[in-house]
């Protein structure tokens, strides 16, 4: 889908990025991580030519986009940052009509896709719509942002830590939300975060970035079983172990054969620290886990330690 | 003689005086606008040239009314427009420059950096950033400056009456001549009563280009 090529960037004397190759899946969420100052945002930047590289090539589905026009480049990329940047003169509802409305989309569409992309963000557009961005709070207007990045239903978006202006506690639950989302939408999305459990949470893989280069290229599991390096290593520190139970989900720990006295169920994506404590509080023998309504089997708190005690073997194995 | 009488007596030279004097402050407004806000604008962005462009503005502001008219009588002299309304423009437009250019200037730089990079990247070119972003954003802020730069050139005319420009300051240096009182009185008050609709009337347009959403006690 994406794929970065031997990228380089270069500021004066001063190496932002030095030879970077990445290549992301369709559908798949790269979260780019890493320390400030280690170049994610100028890698992320770079997908949408915002910064252009100083040698190396990037490829969307293919086509070298630094041979194309950057404005039609980037009005097929959605674009979510950290602050925001609504447009404060413009309602919430033209806020998000801002791509639909370069792109030519007929002023019904619009505001059809308008109502959509706020429901989607569970914002009631009777409510939302007419509104300033000085009129909403942190957690709206980072929504508002996402909606608008999505509204001309970009396949890759690019995402610069958009829910970084958030308290903690409403922090995890949009988290949670637009996972939701991502699971129905499948968008290629590359997400610059510089928050470890962010990156755990949401990324299909994690690119880790330090000093302009790529430290290591895997799912959150892998880079916390069998970390490529020292650096990487101590990056998770020594919470690994709870950082794994993030990592994995029911899916990773299933026993095919039922429990007994299992109670309850959830999704197979759900994260095996959910799980766990849902066992050691309700102190049930297992938990079953359904996927499209048929179970597909338990996790226990056996299955779940086999899984942690193998888990880092079989990493290094594979 | 009465204010009655005077105002009855000299009812059609005070209309004309007022006349020249709108006229002498709308063009080199108009002049001035027309160079100061695009240049404001264009040295947003950069830096050294902006604060060479302001310094030198600041510059020109520094030298007194009648001795800028005064250093303008020989040089405009040679294309034999030493005195009368063009060196009075020329003076005033040059006066005008600062408030429009700085005020412009200050006000593209405080469009937030973020809706700006929002709009590079959802795909705006150059111009559409310009025009849908960063101009209505701005709009107070250059309107600002256009008020200062009015109060200004309706002061700075009244001065130039003494170069043969006329306007309402005839009223006044014939006033002084003739140590008429009345006279000098009836220009002085034509021309704050002027400044004074001018500053509302532009003060009321800088509100009401406020862009809805920044209007800060107005939001529900």
């Amino acid at each position: 889908m994406i794929e970065f090529i031997e990228v380089r960037k270069q500021y004066g004397a001063a190496v932002a990025l030095d030879g970077i190759s990445l290549q992301v899946n369709p559908g798949e969420l790269c979260v780019l991580l890493g320390p400030s100052g280690s170049g994610k945002t100028t890698l992320m930047r770079m997908a949408n030519r915002l910064v252009e590289p100083s040698s190396g090539s990037i490829r969307l589905n293919g086509r070298d986009i630094l041979a194309g026009d950057p404005v039609a480049l980037r009005r097929g990329i959605g674009y979510a940052i950290q602050s925001v940047g609504l447009f404060p003169h413009r309602t919430v509802a033209e806020n998000i009509a801002t791509t639909p409305e370069l792109i030519g989309m007929p002023r019904a569409a619009i505001e059809a896709r308008v109502d959509e992309m706020l429901a989607m963000m569970q914002l009631d557009p009777a409510r939302y719509r007419g509104r300033y961005p000085s009129e909403l709070s942190g957690g709206e207007a980072q929504r508002v942002g996402v909606a608008r990045a999505l509204a001309a239903d970009p396949p890759l978006l690019l995402m610069d830590e958009p829910f970084g202006a958030i308290d903690p506690i409403n922090r995890a639950a949009i988290r949670e939300q637009f996972l939701e989302l991502q699971r129905r939408l499948r968008k290629t999305i590359l997400f610059v975060s510089h928050d470890i459990q962010e990156a755990i949470q949401l990324a299909d893989r994690i690119a880790l970035l330090r000093d302009g280069r790529l430290e290591q290229f895997g799912s959150p599991a892998e880079l916390i079983a069998s970390p490529a390096n020292r650096f990487v290593e101590q990056f998770f520190g020594r919470d690994r172990a709870m950082l794994m139970l993030d990592a994995l989900t029911a899916a990773d720990a299933l026993d095919p054969a039922p429990a007994a006295g299992a109670r309850g169920s959830v999704p197979s994506h759900a994260p095996l620290r959910d799980l766990l404590m849902g066992l050691l509080r309700d102190g049930g023998a297992g938990i079953d886990v359904v996927d499209d309504g048929a179970r597909i089997g338990t996790v226990t708190l056996e299955s779940i330690g086999r899984r942690m005690g193998s888990g880092a073997r079989e990493e290094r194995e594979a | 003689m009465s204010v009655m009488e005077f105002l009855r007596e000299y009812d059609q030279s005070l209309l004309i005086a007022l006349y020249e004097h709108l006229r002498l402050v709308g063009i080199a407004l108009l002049i001035a606008a027309m160079i100061g806000i695009p240049l404001g604008i264009r040295i947003a962005r950069r830096e050294r040239i902006a604060g060479a462009t302001l310094f030198l503005l600041s510059a020109i502001q520094t030298i007194p009314n009648i001795a800028l008219f005064g250093l303008m009588i020989p040089i405009l002299a040679m294309i034999n427009r030493g005195i009368g309304p063009f060196p009075a423009t020329v003076a005033m437009v040059l006066y005008a420059l600062l408030p429009l250019t700085r005020n412009s200037y200050v006000a593209i730089r405080e469009v937030p950096a973020s809706a700006l990079d929002a709009a590079r990247g959802m795909g705006m070119t150059e111009r559409q950033i310009l025009l849908r972003v960063a101009l209505p954003l701005a709009a107070p802020g250059i309107i600002a400056g256009v008020r200062i730069a009015a109060g200004m050139s309706i002061g700075v005319a009244a001065i130039a009456a003494y170069i043969g420009a006329g306007g309402l300051g005839l009223f006044i240096v014939r006033g002084i001549q003739t140590t008429w009182n009345m006279m000098t009185i009836a220009g002085a008050a034509g021309i704050a009563l002027l400044a004074l609709v001018v500053e509302l009337l532009l003060g009321w347009a800088e509100r009401a280009l406020r862009p809805r959403g920044m209007r800060g006690e107005e939001i529900r």
